[in-house]
């Protein structure tokens, strides 16, 4: 069943200019979805309708399969996990407090709350000792990742994202986009994922929604969107650049041609990117090199042709 | 060196009389006090509350902490009398606006994402002011207090003009009989009852400034 569902959602802040327009979307339970769009395109405005901190103007968003209109917002919202951009980790509190707010909200005892938070810390990889520090003493990077700890507390099924690795730079960021597909491959949770960086999208969401004036533009996997767009607009967004990217993120494992194990002058090691192999492939002016697993085992090689065809037409 | 000394031979023969008035002026301030919290600080959320009102407020205590205290002590005892009771509300009414004012910046200021934060977790309005913003608001809040404890320990020595207690009354009986000694001996104990309250708050204001943004320094 589908886990959201918007039925011909609009919202406009002032009547007459609408920031969402006849929105269709359905979210499987367990999806890693990222909204991606310029600015203004109202990405932001849809994920705040989700836990009712926008109310739509126009049609009915269904959550957990009842309407919103239905839902009582404070026990909706407690039911989903929320991080925002610059975090909103709460100053006059220890990471521990913070952490369990939204049990604290539901009266649940302190002692519960303290196992409670000790799990997290442990999930997003923070020594037990900062529960009692205060946010201001932690690194952009960790702070980020209490507010990833404190959206899980109540255990939810929907987790929302908005753009949450703006803030920090580029190299914390790239350590928590990892620790944030591992987490959602380990706790199976619906992630909706605000962002306008195509490579952040590209490396998070298993299903990418690009918006455009308050509609979708197109959605699907990544190589939809970079191989087949439907518009020129997809195909502007998706350029040349974010085609780079895809190599970058995309495993010689994905793209090689199993059937073929060859023996050649070059290996790459399947775990590295598809970008490592075309560069191997350039320096020494080969157009085939051969591919080993971890273990040291020749198990494909890597072609541009066939390495095409995957892209446009991938067999998983 | 000998009007010192003949204002410490006062203090020690009419060591019962200064006790009393001080004791009178500690009363009558912390009953002021009192009222001025509750009145102040629930007025202070109401208005984050209604934000239509909040500018009008505002406005009225100010025009309030206009009027010399003289004026309006003397325009209180056409209607409420000479004594106590119009001492008390002429220290309020001007007492109220640092600690409206305050409660009300103190509250607004909160950064809105972490209000935002706090009500797209779920909490209800009461949580959010009790959890999140009165405890990050509250050094500003400590800081109006202290103003106004000041302020009205001070005050509170006018108010014997209208017949209230406390050391105005020795200030009083000083200027009428020119017993300067006597005077300046009231005055200096109500200065050293004003700043003593102003050194003990401020140290818990550092306290709390402390514990809620983690810097001893103002915001």
């Amino acid at each position: 069943m589908d886990i959201i569902q918007f039925d011909a959602v609009g919202h406009a802040y002032q009547p007459g200019v609408p920031v969402v327009r006849d929105l269709n979307l359905k979210i499987e339970k367990g999806e890693f979805v990222t909204l991606i769009g310029p600015s203004g395109c109202g990405k932001t405005t849809i994920l705040k309708m989700v836990n009712g901190l926008i109310q739509p103007t126009e049609g009915e968003i269904y959550v957990h399969g009842k309407p919103l209109s239905e839902w009582d917002p404070i026990a909706l919202r407690r039911r989903i996990g929320y991080v925002i951009q610059q975090i909103g980790l709460f100053p006059h509190l220890t990471i521990a407090g913070n952490i369990a707010y939204v049990l604290d909200l539901d009266g649940i005892s302190k002692a519960e709350q303290r196992k409670r938070a000790e799990e997290l810390i442990d999930l997003i990889g923070l020594d037990p000792s900062y529960l009692d520090r205060y946010p201001r003493e932690l690194s952009g990077g960790q702070k980020q990742r209490v507010g990833v700890a404190r959206a899980l507390a109540a255990d939810p099924e929907i987790i929302l994202m908005d753009e949450p690795f703006g803030a920090v730079d580029e190299i914390s960021r790239r350590g928590l986009q990892e620790e944030i597909v591992a987490l959602h491959r380990k706790l199976k949770k619906t992630v909706l994922f605000v962002t306008h960086d195509i490579e952040e999208a590209f490396r998070l969401g298993s299903w990418i929604i690009l918006f455009k004036d308050g509609q979708i533009e197109q959605q699907g996997r990544r190589e939809e969107l970079v191989f087949h767009p439907a518009t020129p607009f997809v195909e502007s967004f998706f350029g040349l650049k974010n085609f780079v990217s895809y190599l970058t993120l995309t495993s010689v494992a994905e793209l090689m041609d199993s059937e073929l194990p060859r023996l050649t002058d070059h290996v790459v090691s399947a775990e590295q990117s598809a970008m490592d192999a075309i560069k191997l492939m350039f320096f020494h002016q080969v157009d085939c090199v051969g591919v080993k697993n971890g273990k040291g085992e020749l198990v494909g090689n890597f072609r541009l042709a066939h390495a095409k065809e995957q892209m446009e037409h991938p067999s998983k | 060196m000998g009007f010192i000394v003949s204002m410490g031979q006062l203090l020690v023969e009419r060591k019962e009389f200064f006790l009393n008035l001080v004791g009178e002026h500690i009363v009558l301030s912390l009953i002021a006090i009192a009222w001025i919290t509750v009145i102040g600080i629930s007025l202070g959320i109401y208005i984050t509350r209604q934000k239509r009102i909040a500018n009008l407020v505002l406005a009225m205590t100010n025009i309030l902490y206009t009027i010399p205290s003289i004026a309006l002590f003397g325009f209180l005892v056409s209607f409420t009398g000479i004594g106590n009771t119009s001492a008390l509300i002429a220290l309020t009414a001007y007492g109220i606006l640092p600690i409206i004012r305050n409660t009300y910046v103190g509250i607004e200021e909160v950064d809105p994402q972490i209000v935002e934060a706090a009500i797209g977790m779920g909490s209800t309005d009461l949580q959010l002011l009790w959890k999140v913003q009165i405890p990050i608001a509250l050094p500003v809040i400590i800081a109006g207090f202290r103003t106004m404890v000041v302020m009205t320990i001070a005050l509170a020595g006018i108010a014997s003009f209208i017949g209230a207690g406390g050391l105005g009354v020795a200030i009083w009986r000083g200027i009428t009989t020119n017993f300067t000694e006597m005077t300046v001996l009231g005055s200096l104990l109500v200065a050293l009852l004003a700043m003593g309250s102003d050194l003990i708050l401020g140290l818990v204001e550092r306290l709390i400034r402390k514990r809620v943004l983690g810097t001893e320094k103002g915001a």
